[in-house]
């Protein structure tokens, strides 16, 4: 085991030995330097997210029912929970129109087949998408009936 | 806006975030007034907080490596108090980080003290001689339970032996206790972490979270993107104490962020952005008059500052 604990002073590729709590050890394999050069470099380009005030993204300013190409059902967890925080941040404004023309716009580009089951395991996910975007409108017509649009 | 001097990031992993994209997404985001700002690192090894340092230089003002977080998870991975056997793993870090980065990186390490001081003032003696810039003492070991009250005799002892400057760190919840604090060990500086979770407005002189606090909150964090389970609990803290028992329960029970606001709106005046009187307000302004909670006050003393850091 020796051999793979690393000496504090080597400049090594970070494999670590650890000890599990059931009592078992595992190895934490290391990275080589050509693949942390390629992480460091694609964080370089872009940089951290960087937040201030008024950095409310463009993300949904095209969004419309004839727009298809925002398909939140294909869109990796990252880009997908932009845009819900987005519409998040419309609701907050009291921009309860343009809220739920957005919320109504993304679920009717989802195309998802007649009859598809959401509760079941697999299209959970799917599930929680519809039940979101729902609600939210939902929420934005309440608001609306009740003259809340700032 | 809340008198605080340093702000710290939560602990970020360096070895998820050398090596996944997604890890660092999540995991750090800044803005320019975050300033200064040093980021905290949990790290095991010389080579994950070196190349963890190379890619954040550019955006923070200075980094701290944990050595306090008492996470049995992360113990177990040789993270956070594992480190405070490890004096001379950490030395090594330290030195690493030093040596590549000089001053353009201030160092911190956040320690927590021995059940035998004399170790502690070792350890600390280790770290100066390995070049770092300044140290924050938790004043309990890795082993004592945060119910047991913080020991500012070893926080002293700490400081009287130290030639780097050293903050005091535990049981920190007002703007007195900071000065208490200060006082009563002699330190540089002072931090708070749970304090400033339950009252963003502590250095300030506020006893208890400002409405207006939670105004300015709800419009960054929607702005910023923050997830809705971290803003209701950021919310859950910071008005810890000042709704009544039913209301608090509601606001910790909803399921969605339009569900959060619908609640807001319903039961207080939450103004926003452009709104005349927009973050100013102190007491929480109840809709209806008749569940009015508590009073509130606030200190409006002009007492001298002192350097004080806080952890979001």
């Amino acid at each position: 085991m020796s051999k793979i604990v690393p000496t504090a002073t080597e400049y090594n590729t970070g494999q670590v030995v650890v000890r599990k709590g059931s009592g078992t050890v595992k190895v934490r394999k290391g990275q080589t330097e050509e693949e942390f050069l390629e992480q460091k470099n694609r964080f370089l380009e872009r940089g951290p997210v960087v937040s201030n005030a008024g950095s409310f993204s463009d993300l949904l300013k095209d969004i419309s029912l004839d727009d298809r190409t925002v398909r939140l059902d294909k869109l990796d967890k990252i880009p997908r929970e932009k845009i819900f925080q987005d519409l998040e941040r419309l609701y907050y404004m009291r921009e309860y129109t343009i809220c739920q023309s957005k919320a109504k716009a993304l679920g009717a580009q989802m195309d998802i087949p007649e009859g598809t089951d959401l509760k079941v395991k697999k299209n959970r996910n799917l599930g929680r998408i519809v039940e979101f975007l729902h609600d939210l409108e939902e929420r934005c017509e309440r608001r609306l009936m009740a003259g809340g649009q700032k | 806006m809340y008198k605080a001097d340093i702000v710290y990031s939560p602990m970020i992993l360096a070895r998820e975030f050398v090596r996944h994209e997604n890890a660092r997404m999540s995991d750090f985001s800044t803005s320019e007034t975050d300033r200064p700002l040093i980021l905290q690192i949990g790290a095991n090894n010389v080579t994950d907080l070196l190349r963890m340092c190379e890619m954040v230089q550019p955006y923070v003002d200075g980094i701290g490596l944990n050595c306090g977080c008492p996470i049995k998870d992360q113990v177990r991975e040789g993270i956070g108090a594992a480190l405070m056997s490890k004096k001379d793993l950490v030395a090594d870090m330290i030195s690493a980080v030093k040596k590549k980065f000089g001053d353009k990186l201030t160092m911190e390490i956040k320690i927590r003290v021995h059940p035998d001081v004399n170790e502690t003032l070792e350890f600390v003696k280790c770290a100066e001689d390995a070049g770092v810039d300044f140290i924050t003492v938790h004043g309990r070991t890795k082993d004592t339970r945060s119910s047991v009250a913080c020991d500012f005799e070893k926080i002293k002892l700490v400081k009287q032996h130290a030639r780097v400057p050293i903050v005091a760190n535990g049981d920190c919840r007002s703007l007195e206790d900071a000065y208490r604090i200060a006082k009563l060990t002699g330190c540089d500086g002072v931090m708070a972490v749970r304090g400033v979770l339950y009252n963003p407005g502590m250095f300030a002189g506020h006893v208890k979270t400002p409405w207006g606090a939670v105004e300015r909150f709800w419009d960054l964090s929607t702005n910023y993107g923050l997830p809705f389970r971290l803003i209701q609990h950021h919310l859950s803290c910071m008005l810890d104490g000042q709704l009544l028992k039913e209301l608090h329960i509601q606001l910790n029970e909803a399921n969605s962020l339009a569900e959060l606001l619908d609640f807001f709106d319903e039961k207080f005046i939450l103004k926003r952005q452009g709104e005349e009187g927009f973050g100013e307000a102190i007491d929480v302004p109840y809709r209806e008059s008749k569940v009015a909670g508590e009073s509130h006050c606030s200190l409006s003393t002009e007492a001298p500052s002192i350097p004080v850091a806080t952890v979001h």
